[in-house]
């Protein structure tokens, strides 16, 4: 059975997905009220208003990590053992983010949000990337 | 109870409760696991199909049946029909579902079904598996998957929420095996769970990594199988040997302070980190719907999909205070015999994962002291919780 992999990309995230190709962060943020939020809407989930996308900060913390020593997408089985995190990021949201090497990883840790190929051909998606305030 | 609040008390109770056999059976049509779940709680009510008039499944196609499908195979006739999506976590809503129908005269008796066969499938995230497309769901998958990291299949957001869990609170993750050991002792004392076989605190030790912290032994074996739940109105348990009244009850909640596998509060997703205060949690609506609270529940039932979520359930709903489930659920707490016997037929982790229904219909066995050697003495009140904040008070008549 075929296993496509790959971002669902529309008109309302497409700024995200865009920048992460260039590598930049930029997240949706709400005029009212002064804060990035996540996931995109069309409307701000602390008010009623439309959102912009601003470029972010990239530096956080990785709150928690989950890893791999099971594969469920057969495209990943290579990349184990790999671990997915929880990354708190300094512009207020969180996102999930892949973790090549989760025995490099430490969850407390300052980190950064960086964008990467995974799979051959693939879109750049949210990775941790290394100590970073930027 | 507040005059003004909502109530259900005396309007519904549980007639009859059927199942299927547990097992994996890949040959198998869902709908002889449907069939015999359906007449089996016709019969345990002492009803014929002809007075069933309202139908709510929860699991349709492609791993159970759809509605329509369920009535013109069985030859019911329905006038209020209803279905949930083909995941869990809706058990107790459509018995809240059900039980509004049968308070408002929507209909008089409704059968609740959740009917699945899972063996000719692939788990979930595979790609054979009908679901494997939510892992790329728009914000998000359902447990919080999210396919282009590699983060497929609802294991991982139960194993992140874990690791949050203990970090936040500085426990030890091993103490997480008193959940599937007494869990499986219970199993162990039913004559229909899947998994009967001893586990040790060694065999939970020694369980492969599935994704890290979660092990297999943490993860619900998934089968096919089937529950129906008929609830009926005043008059319908008035007549009835011996029903369970749904004396208060409280929906699923959603929002960006929630997550699947987590209870309110604990930082996963968008969530803040504003856990529930013990006060909060012993004043939820289910508690004030009934006039009882968590000291009053003689047993309960609670969503383990995976072991942790029990934890998170008993500190949402206020049996013990945040971050302090883990030490709580120690020394054969929620054992039969301990403070708080729950999952006392071994729940999704050992008697099957039918998403809760194996637990509530287990709390009506109790509440009619139909329990055989799993008996919980003088059962008088039950409590389904569910991570989601949907719970269930029911009450023996």
């Amino acid at each position: 059975m075929s296993e496509p992999i790959a971002p669902l990309v529309n008109d309302l995230n497409r700024p995200f997905w865009e920048a992460a190709e260039a590598g930049r962060l930029v997240l949706p943020w709400c005029p009212a009220t002064t804060q990035f939020f996540w996931p995109p809407s069309p409307f701000s989930p602390f008010g009623a208003v439309a959102p912009e996308w601003r470029d972010a900060p990239a530096g956080g913390v990785l709150k928690a990590m989950a890893v791999y020593r099971r594969a469920f997408q057969k495209a990943f089985e290579p990349l184990m053992p790999y671990g997915v995190g929880l990354l708190e990021l300094d512009a207020g949201p969180r996102l999930q983010v892949h973790i090549s090497d989760a025995d490099a990883a430490t969850v407390g840790r300052r980190a950064s949000l960086g964008f990467a190929s995974l799979l051959p051909g693939g879109p750049k998606v949210p990775i941790l990337g290394g100590e970073g305030t930027s | 109870m507040s005059e003004a609040g909502p109530s259900l008390g005396g309007k519904a109770a549980i007639l009859g409760v059927g199942a299927s056999r547990f097992e994996r059976r890949p040959h198998a049509s869902v709908l002889q696991f449907a069939g015999d779940a359906l007449h089996g709680a016709l019969s345990d009510a002492g009803l014929e199909k002809a007075q069933i008039d309202g139908l709510i499944v929860q699991i349709g196609s492609p791993r159970g049946a759809d509605y329509d499908t369920i009535a013109e195979t069985f030859g019911l006739a329905p006038r209020f029909c209803s279905q949930t999506w083909a995941h869990g976590r809706f058990a107790a809503t459509v018995l809240i579902q059900a039980a509004m129908a049968v308070a408002t005269g929507m209909a008089t008796r409704v059968a609740c079904l959740m009917a699945m066969k899972n063996s000719d499938l692939g788990r979930i995230g595979e790609a054979d598996n009908p679901f494997f497309a939510e892992q790329f769901r728009e914000n998000g998958g359902p447990h919080a998957e999210a396919g282009h990291l590699g983060m497929a299949s609802p294991v991982a957001g139960a194993a992140m929420a874990f690791d949050l869990y203990c970090r936040r609170y500085s426990h030890d993750r091993e103490l997480l095996a008193a959940i599937p050991l007494t869990f499986r002792r219970h199993a162990q004392l039913t004559d229909d769970a899947v998994m009967r076989g001893d586990m040790t605190a060694q065999d939970y030790r020694a369980a492969r990594a599935i994704i890290a912290p979660l092990r297999l032994l943490d993860c619900s074996p998934v089968g096919d199988g089937a529950v129906c739940v008929i609830v009926g109105g005043r008059a319908e348990a008035a007549a009835h040997r011996a029903p369970a009244w749904i004396t208060g009850a409280q929906g699923l909640r959603a929002g960006r302070d929630t997550f699947v596998f987590g209870p309110v509060g604990l930082g996963m997703g968008q969530q803040s980190e504003q856990r529930l205060t013990r006060e909060q949690a012993q004043g939820q609506a289910v508690w004030g719907m009934a006039g009882a609270g968590p000291e009053a529940m003689d047993v309960l039932g609670v969503y383990d999909s995976f072991s942790p979520l029990p934890l998170y359930a008993f500190e949402d709903f206020g049996f013990c205070g945040a971050g302090e489930a883990l030490a709580w659920v120690q020394d054969g707490r929620i054992g039969l015999g301990g403070e708080r016997p729950t999952n006392t037929a071994g729940g999704q982790l050992s008697q099957a994962q039918m998403n809760g229904w194996g637990q509530i219909r287990e709390l009506i066995h109790q509440l009619r002291g139909e329990a055989g050697p799993r008996q919980v003495k003088d059962a008088k009140r039950a409590a389904w919780l569910g991570v989601g904040g949907d719970a269930l008070v029911l009450e023996r008549g």
